[in-house]
């Protein structure tokens, strides 16, 4: 099943649209970058993808699926956390979450307790398993909020500018994880960082709106497609099509 | 001392909610919509002297499980900012309830009590009924542990793993509603909202692990509401007030050491 197939899709909100015309299918392990000028809708349609947006047109499949449905197979990584940092919780838990399961009398398991630790080592944070969330760097919150998209072994990773706070030595290490992480999963990454990111990725998709260029990381072509030198499509809040 | 054994029982059962369920509001943010619910109870108070019911706040328990029901719908569905449907609640109900108290025929007994709480008078039927809710909320909470730490922690997480986070924020405001009728005998409708909030405020200064802040907020509260009830028998004053008074003293004092 293909992970991720949108044929069509528009978001409005209120009388606003926001996504128009997407058609995009991204296959099993593929690494894509959304990129794209801020309000150009790329969080929407990582919610389209994730089920927490409505569409108003279009058909939205995960895995073959509805995104409701589809998402036990999606890990996600929120652009800001959307949490009170004073919250009294360990990293543990925090990653443990991420094993829920509806209805199930021992809530958690042993099997569930070896994934925590698993992902734990993954991003690197198993030394901090027992600290609090609220101690932890920008760079160390999001290692730990991959881990808890990870120990749900999802086939599909869908990240939003997991770099936006974090210094570049964190960003290189990112990168390196994702690029390990691919091998098993298909990950989407929505990112300004336009120039590292096409070392690692097998598509780019620029969104505004519409998506107004999607294939290889040919930042020449993706230029030619914008009409200006790429590093102004991302800051450009009215990039358009020549 | 039969009253003082009341007493102390009751004191011991608003304590375990005030850690258990409290926690809650402070971890979630929810003190204000716990506010506006204690507040619309007092409707339901007032419902109970009109239909002459013998204890008032039986009625005001499904009256209070609406209300609650009522602000965590509206202040989701609504298209304005939460704050402006916890304040109309608020307001509401106090409304409803002196007006139904006002159209009740006769004196009102224990009126004040309702409003500013006496422990003194809590009777072994009161001990019955907030045991019977006590015991209530702790199963729902202990069922459920594993879904209102995820939505109170991060709700749109919670949904992506499933939970069906509207439904247990209306229950959890539930759970709360239920716990605000317990304490309402000892601290009353108007100062109900501190006891839920102060102990585990002053907890969560010390602790970074949910499970401990309930359990220390239950002692903390117990101390509390003990030392209030000492003050007010010694002084001969209210008791509900001088418990909150306490409490809030406590906090202030922690708050600045801490800070």
């Amino acid at each position: 099943m293909i992970p991720v197939m949108l044929r069509d899709v528009s978001v409005c909100f209120g009388a606003e649209r926001v996504l128009e015309d997407i058609n995009l299918s991204i296959g099993n392990h593929e690494f894509v970058a959304i990129i794209g000028p801020n309000g150009g809708g790329k969080t929407t349609l990582l919610n389209v993808i994730l089920g927490l947006v409505k569409t108003s047109g279009g058909i939205v499949r995960v895995f073959g699926k509805s995104p409701e449905e589809g998402r036990k197979f999606v890990g996600y990584l929120p652009q800001r956390p959307s949490f009170d940092l004073s919250f009294p919780i360990s990293v543990y838990e925090v990653v443990l979450m991420g094993r829920y399961r509806r209805w199930s009398l021992r809530k958690y398991t042993e099997e569930d307790m070896k994934a925590v630790e698993n992902a734990l080592h993954t991003v690197g944070m198993i030394d901090f398993k027992e600290k609090s969330i609220g101690i932890l760097s920008g760079g160390q919150i999001q290692r730990v909020l991959i881990a808890r998209a990870l120990v749900r072994s999802p086939k599909l990773l869908l990240l939003d500018e997991p770099t936006a706070s974090i210094d570049s030595e964190m960003q290189v290490f990112l990168y390196e994880l994702l690029r390990k992480l691919r091998e098993k999963m298909t990950v989407v990454i929505v990112t300004h960082d336009i120039g590292v990111v096409s070392d690692y990725v097998d598509r780019i998709v620029c969104l505004n709106r519409r998506i107004h260029y999607c294939g290889p990381p040919d930042l020449s072509e993706i230029a030619r497609t914008y009409g200006h030198p790429v590093k102004l499509i991302d800051h450009g809040a009215h990039a358009s099509v020549k | 001392m039969y009253v003082f054994r009341n007493a102390f029982l009751a004191a011991f059962l608003i304590s375990v909610l005030c850690g258990v369920v409290g926690s809650f509001v402070v971890v979630k943010r929810i003190s204000l919509m716990s506010g506006g619910i204690s507040h619309a109870a007092f409707g339901g108070i007032g419902l109970g002297y009109f239909l002459r019911i013998s204890d008032p706040l039986i009625a005001a328990i499904p009256f209070s499980v609406l209300s609650a029901i009522g602000i965590g719908v509206l202040s989701r569905r609504a298209k304005m900012s939460e704050d402006i449907s916890i304040g109309i609640f608020w307001a509401f109900g106090m409304a409803l309830g002196i007006l139904l108290v006002n159209m009740t025929p006769g004196y009102a007994p224990n009126l004040l009590g309702f409003l500013f709480g006496n422990i003194l008078l809590v009777s072994p039927d009161d001990i019955i009924m907030m045991l019977t809710l006590d015991i209530f909320v702790l199963v729902l909470i202990s069922l459920f542990y594993e879904e209102f730490l995820a939505i109170s922690f991060d709700e749109e997480f919670a949904k992506i793993v499933g939970i069906h986070a509207d439904f247990f924020n209306t229950l959890l405001l539930v759970i709360i509603a239920i716990s605000i009728i317990v304490m309402i005998k000892v601290v009353g409708v108007i100062l109900v909202i501190a006891m839920l909030i102060i102990p585990a405020a002053i907890c969560k200064q010390f602790t970074n692990r949910m499970k401990i802040l309930m359990i220390s907020s239950i002692f903390v509260s117990l101390f509390l509401t003990i030392t209030g009830l000492w003050l007010s028998f010694i002084y001969n004053v209210p008791s509900g007030a001088t418990i909150v008074l306490i409490s809030s003293c406590a906090f202030f004092l922690i708050s600045l050491i801490k800070c």
